[in-house]
């Protein structure tokens, strides 16, 4: 190699003493070169960059189940609790660990209900049924039993079915005793994107890999483990079979007066036994969500005249809290502060009708009329009937009420 | 001759030098410059330098009007928070154009959102939405975990619902703590705090689940703030009750919103067992962490009628907070 | 060159020379030479390993193959074939450096191995000889024989059971001084650094190996770690590539495999001069100048390149010149092919490793000895082993284990609390030096974490899902994997010994239900107040030995509740309860 700028070296050194002196000790000695050793360079480095390329994509394509399945713990339902402090009392050692494993037992012999002797079309076989009751729902649905048990729960039958593929197909079919509970449920649980069909006394609708049907006082819940064929085939057979197998039962009239006189579908009843609208005094009211997602009509039977009367106006001084009257040629309706929706509750009969958060008074007004002409027009038999308090599941004493701190 | 004379002043004058230089630095006074004495060992000692949050904390000006409590139910999370929020006046009381948000979510176990053990992902993601929506310059998501600080972020899905949802993610690490000054406090009048997300912050928002908890009880907004503290934090259980109400007194957020889209009702505060959740569906958004507290407890721990943690009294004693949420503004709503 | 002749716009030094060469090729093959590949080499593998190692947490890991250098490190793979008879996951990428060497020589050592480049970085940065000092240090010597001596100890070891290569397997020991000594080192300065520049702001973090960690990691022993690569580097002043000449097995044996490689390099005795100028950069002490040992040769090129002669190449199977000598050497009339020898010595090439045969004898009977002394130490048997030698969740059972564990100790640098690590002599003996336990004083086994399970090699540490460890779905019945048992000591506990409340052991259990339960009791406290004491006792049947009430039992020094190894369900050696799954 040539030295063109290194400082020269004493002239007293020969060449081969310069070697051993080392004046420059990363120079090389060698005197050709060669193409070849660039060729296999060039290759070298096509080798390197393919390497670091694997070694960027196989970063970038993790194991699905790395970490293992986040969702496994989810899955399981274990068994009974021990050691749980109820109510903040002192804890009582469990019995160790003797309930952890115990498997999920249904608690008597299993009573199909309405379901035919097998549900599984062609390439499905059905699996062991099991059904739930109230005491032991929870360890079926882990936290949604609440859910249930506020809406007349009776019982839950379960049905696994599996097909030749692996795939599966879980039938949950609850019974809440009523049609308005069933319906309460299935409203309740759809999303709001989705479009329920309403026919031959059915409410249903299909959600991907899901079914979910209301039919008398059934709620079924039938969750596909994927989409194809086979399983919405199952889903759609599971669907038949409850309109052949369950009643459909009376139109409940909360239903029928909503759909008769305001054209509003079924699935968007919705019933609150207790607490509508966060009121206290707010009992056994139906209501229905208009697809403008904001003006909601509600109707609330009592026993008689004097005490919708007096409903009425308990409606009225509540939406007052949150408002201010808007006086419309006689008739006291409330403008709300924080939503600017008009609200107002009359009496008509032996019922309180409603309308609340209607973004327009002119539609309000309506839609008010047309409700309380509707439910003035019931049969007195209806009215009674309605007034009724309705079936509801035992959910243990009241707590007892204290104060104070600890 | 010449060279040996220079040669002995030039040694004669380092060893001088040197001498000088030496006892100059050990024995000069301490106010002198570069002095090094220490008569009596005060000056070699560590010197804590500690910090202070702003007076008032971050909350801003208080409202007579508004409700105290905004109290939202239903399935739609992004729907329920700004429901619960404008409720309490809107995300535009609390939140201006070039506000830096630090958003404080309870993640303090490595479990899955659904066990509820954690502040939800989902409420974390529209809070900071909200926040940004309303001009924040900056949204900052922290917390000072139990486990591994990046394990439980993963794990509860929050690191995933921060950084999509556009905020800055800080985890501990062992440069971030600085010890806090909190005037009044018991037992943490001087602690070691996770400092540096707080640094340029001026708004800070608690979130916090609702969780049974094996010794105080419950655990909820105001117990959220144990997070940004570091230290020996496994003492505190000595007197949790105390440590809670001093957590009160050392952060004033701006808001906080109680998450009760689920509720672990039992073995908390880990949980770890869907049997322990169960579905709250209820957001909370207040300028009082004790009330939402109060109201969590009697409506979705659904211990009304219980006497209620020691730490509330503690808490209200030091006029912090009212417990007595039924006598405050409440504002309930059924969203979507 | 003229001197006039220079542009202003380069200083002296920086004036690019773009001649051919005088042997006519272009410029560039003198810049392109192979040993300036090599260096790109060298950088690329030496990054990449770096960089898998920062890639080895939690956060970032993905699907990187982060323990791809120990995978394919073939040594791994034949000596845990030995022990186990089995080739665990990946480890067949072995065969990526196996069948390079058979063709080539040892081109890891010298293209690949990140230790062999970190050791020559380190001679060649602290370099004060001159040529002829070096030309004498890079002479082969009798001491590098020991390499041998040392695999043959541990493959028969290996061959018994007792798998020790991870002691100085390169690889091994590099991950395990990263791990263990760096890393830690290197953190601490980046946050120093970034912190008090406010530098944080600007991603300096994003260079931090383990990020979110709120205390710094430490690690019993780090110092002797620290203190060996500190050793082992600074003997590259006394005697160049120490490490990679005297001790290394992997070199061994891929010196071994290398007799077979087809290429080598070959002497031209014909252009030869004897100078020995092709020693002052000879990488493996390979003798270059007279017979080339072949096991020795690290194939770095050094030699071709320091060839005043240019009577050295790289060749395919090149035959021995003795056999067609004519004349005779020591009286200058030799010739080869008709051509003048000038060189005077005729052989060019040493095919086998230099041990004689005595010494592989006393190789062999030394490892049969040593598997006996450390098997037969207490730590490893069924009674007496140490209580806080708890291995991670997945581990194999004991005896196993040690046929299976390298020490590389990429478990410990996943964990993500840090509560994995390197075991000392008194927790595993001599035979489990380094490999992976659990300290609660220092972290905790995170419940839902399986991260040393992922990167373990060998398989030392089998890689589980989730539902495995915790016993969830399709392991409900075999149950959760335990590591130990937790026990109370009252004697400490602040509820128990001291009137104070507590229970942060309770809080912390992360099993559904808790297996710390409590006796709750109000007291009157000495001074006469009333306290409430919720007082903690073990449930075994449900405690899985996570560890995380040890670790945050304030009672820190020496904690009321600790774990040891007692319970673990890898061993039915092992276990303390009669009722329970048993591990078949």
């Amino acid at each position: 190699m040539a030295a063109p700028s290194a400082p020269a070296p004493p002239p007293a050194l020969d060449s081969r003493e310069k070697r051993v002196i080392n004046p420059r000790p990363h120079a090389h000695y060698r005197k050709t070169y060669s193409l070849t050793e660039v060729r296999i360079g060039g290759a070298v480095l096509l080798v390197l960059v393919a390497i670091a390329s694997w070694v960027a994509w196989r970063g970038a394509h993790p194991d699905p189940l790395l970490y293992g399945d986040p969702n496994a713990v989810l899955k399981i339902a274990p068994g009974g609790p021990v050691d749980v402090r109820e109510g903040g009392q002192a804890r009582v050692p469990g019995p160790g660990g003797a309930a952890a494993s115990n498997p999920i037992k249904p608690i008597k012999a299993v009573d199909r209900g309405p379901l035919p002797a097998s549900l599984a079309t062609t390439g499905f076989t059905e699996g062991q049924a099991s059904r739930f009751e109230a005491g032991n729902l929870y360890e079926k649905i882990n936290g949604r039993a609440d859910f249930f048990l506020s809406r007349g729960f009776k019982s839950m039958t379960f049905v696994p079915l599996t097909g030749a593929g692996g795939e599966t197909v879980d039938l949950e079919l609850y019974d809440l005793g009523s049609p308005e509970n069933a319906l309460s449920a299935f409203s309740a649980e759809k999303p709001p994107e989705e479009k329920a069909t309403s026919a031959a006394g059915s409410s249903w609708y299909r959600a991907r890999n899901a079914l979910f049907v209301a039919r008398g006082p059934f709620y079924g819940r039938a969750i596909g483990s994927d989409e194809s064929a086979p399983v919405l085939a199952q889903l759609e057979a599971v669907r038949a079979a409850l309109e052949a197998g369950v009643a459909s039962g009376d139109r409940p009239w909360a239903h029928a007066l909503f759909a008769d006189a305001l054209g509003i579908p079924p699935d968007r009843v919705t019933y609150q036994a207790e607490n509508a609208f966060s009121f206290a005094f707010g009992k056994n009211v139906f209501s229905a969500l208009l697809p403008d997602g904001e003006t909601e009509v509600f109707v609330m039977p009592l026993t008689s005249a004097k005490s919708a009367e007096s409903t009425a106006k308990q409606f009225e001084k509540a939406f007052l809290d949150y408002g201010d009257v808007l006086d419309r040629s006689g008739a006291k309706w409330v403008k709300d502060k924080y939503l600017s929706g008009y609200s107002r509750a009359i009496a008509a009969g032996t019922m309180v009708a409603g309308v609340k958060g209607a973004p327009k008074i002119e539609e309000a007004e309506a839609l008010l009329g047309k409700l309380s002409k509707a439910v003035s027009v019931l049969p007195a038999s209806v009215a009674e009937k309605a007034a009724a308090p309705g079936t509801r599941a035992a959910r243990g004493p009241e707590k007892a009420k204290g104060g104070g701190y600890e | 001759m010449n060279d040996d004379r220079r040669r002995f002043l030039k040694q004669a004058a380092t060893v001088a030098g040197v001498s000088l230089g030496a006892a100059y630095a050990s024995l000069a006074p301490k106010t002198w410059p570069l002095s090094l004495r220490d008569e009596d060992g005060e000056r070699g000692k560590p010197r804590l330098k500690s910090l202070r949050l702003p007076e008032g904390g971050y909350a801003v000006a208080a409202s007579n009007v508004l409700p105290l409590l905004g109290v939202a139910r239903g399935q739609n999370i992004d729907a329920m928070v700004k429901a619960a929020v404008d409720a309490i006046g809107g995300i535009s009381r609390f939140i201006r154009t070039g506000d830096v948000v630090l958003v404080k979510p309870n993640v303090a176990f490595e479990r899955a959102a659904p066990l509820g053990a954690t502040s939800s992902p989902e409420v974390v993601m529209a809070l900071v939405r909200l926040c940004r929506a309303a001009g924040a310059r900056e949204v900052r998501v922290a917390d000072n975990p139990i486990e591994s600080a990046e394990s439980c972020f993963q794990r509860s899905g929050v690191r995933k619902a921060a950084i999509d949802s556009g905020a800055e993610l800080y985890l501990p690490s062992p440069g971030d703590f600085h010890t806090l000054e909190t005037p009044g406090a018991t037992h943490i009048g001087k602690w070691p705090f996770f400092w540096r997300p707080f640094i340029g912050v001026n708004k800070v928002i608690g979130v916090a689940p609702v969780k049974d908890h094996n010794l105080c009880r419950a655990s909820m907004t105001t117990k959220n703030w144990y997070g940004l503290l570091g230290g020996r934090r496994n003492q505190f259980h000595q007197d949790i009750h105390g440590i809670i109400s001093d957590l009160a007194l050392m952060l004033k957020p701006t808001f906080v919103v109680l998450d009760g889209t689920r509720v672990l009702f039992r073995s908390g505060p880990t949980g770890g067992s869907l049997a322990d959740v169960k579905m709250g569906s209820t957001l909370v958004a207040s300028t009082d962490p004790l009330a939402a507290d109060a109201f969590g407890w009697d409506e979705l721990l659904e211990r009304k009628g219980e006497p209620l943690p020691a730490y509330f009294g503690k808490i209200q004693e030091r006029g912090i907070g009212n417990p007595a949420w039924r006598s405050v503004n409440v504002k309930e709503m059924q969203v979507g | 060159m003229n001197p006039n002749f220079s542009l202003p716009s380069f200083p002296a030094g920086l004036k690019p020379n773009l001649e051919p060469n005088k042997d006519g090729t272009p410029w560039y093959a003198r810049k392109l030479r192979i040993t300036s590949i090599r260096v790109v080499s060298q950088v690329f593998f030496f990054g990449l390993f770096v960089f898998l190692l920062w890639v080895t947490w939690m956060s970032r890991l993905g699907g990187y193959p982060a323990s791809l250098f120990l995978e394919m490190d073939p040594l791994v793979s034949f000596a845990t074939a030995l022990s186990t008879h089995t080739v665990y996951r990946h480890l067949w990428m072995g065969l990526f450096i196996l069948i390079p060497t058979l063709i080539l020589g040892r081109v890891f050592c010298n293209w690949i191995c990140p230790y062999g480049t970190l050791h020559q970085f380190m001679g060649w940065l602290f370099n004060i000889r001159n040529n002829k000092s070096r030309l004498d240090s890079n002479r082969y010597r009798a001491l590098f024989q020991t390499k041998h001596v040392i695999l043959v100890i541990f493959l028969v070891m290996a061959a018994f059971g007792s798998l020790q290569i991870g002691l100085l397997d390169p690889i091994c020991l590099l991950v395990r001084t990263f791990a263990v000594a760096i890393l830690p080192a290197a953190d601490a300065g980046i946050v120093e650094v970034s912190t008090r520049l406010g530098l944080q702001k600007f991603g300096l973090d994003a260079l931090v190996f383990k990020p979110a960690v709120h205390d710094s990691r430490v690690f019993g022993g780090a110092w002797l770690v620290g203190a060996l690569i500190m050793g082992l580097v600074g003997a590259n002043l006394v005697i160049p590539r120490f490490f990679c000449r005297v001790l290394c097995p992997l070199g061994a044996f891929l010196g071994w495999l290398s007799r077979f490689s087809l290429w080598r390099i070959d002497r031209d005795l014909t252009k030869c001069t004897d100078c020995n100028l092709c020693l002052k950069g000879c990488e493996g002490a390979a003798d270059p100048q007279a017979a080339l040992r072949k096991s020795e040769c690290f194939v770095c090129f050094n030699c071709i390149d320091d060839c005043p002669e240019d009577a050295l190449a790289f060749k395919l199977t090149p035959p021995t010149p003795a056999q067609f000598l004519v004349g005779k050497i020591k009286d200058g009339t030799a010739t080869l092919f008709g051509r003048k020898v000038i060189s005077k010595i005729p052989e060019t090439v040493i095919t086998n490793p230099d041990l004689p045969r005595r010494r592989w004898v006393f190789a062999g009977f030394a490892g049969l000895l040593a598997f006996p002394f450390v098997r037969y130490s207490k730590a490893v048997n069924k009674r007496g082993f140490d209580k806080k030698a708890i291995r991670p969740p997945g581990s194999v059972a004991e005896p196993e284990f040690l046929e299976r564990c390298i020490k590389c100790d990429q478990c410990i640098n996943v964990c993500p609390t840090n509560v994995l690590q390197p075991a000392t002599f008194k927790q595993a003996g001599i035979e489990g030096l380094w490999t992976p336990v659990m300290d609660f004083a220092v972290g905790f086994c995170q419940l839902n974490c399986t991260a040393c399970s992922e990167v373990c090699p060998t398989g030392a540490i089998q890689k589980i899902t989730v539902e495995q460890k915790l016993g969830l779905a399709a392991y409900a019945e075999k149950g959760p994997i335990r590591l130990g048992t937790a026990f109370f000591n009252q004697g400490r506990c602040l509820p128990w010994a001291m009137e104070t409340p507590c229970v942060v052991c309770e809080e912390v259990c992360p099993v559904t239900p808790k297996a710390i339960g409590t006796y709750d009791e109000t007291i009157t406290r000495w001074d006469g107040v009333s306290v409430t004491l919720n007082r903690p006792y073990m449930r075994p049947e449900l405690c899985i030995g996570c560890g995380i009430c040890e670790r945050e039992c304030p009672v820190v020094d020496d904690a009321a509740v600790y774990v040891t190894a007692i319970g673990e369900t890898r061993s039915n050696d092992r276990t303390l309860l009669l009722k329970g799954p048993k591990n078949v």
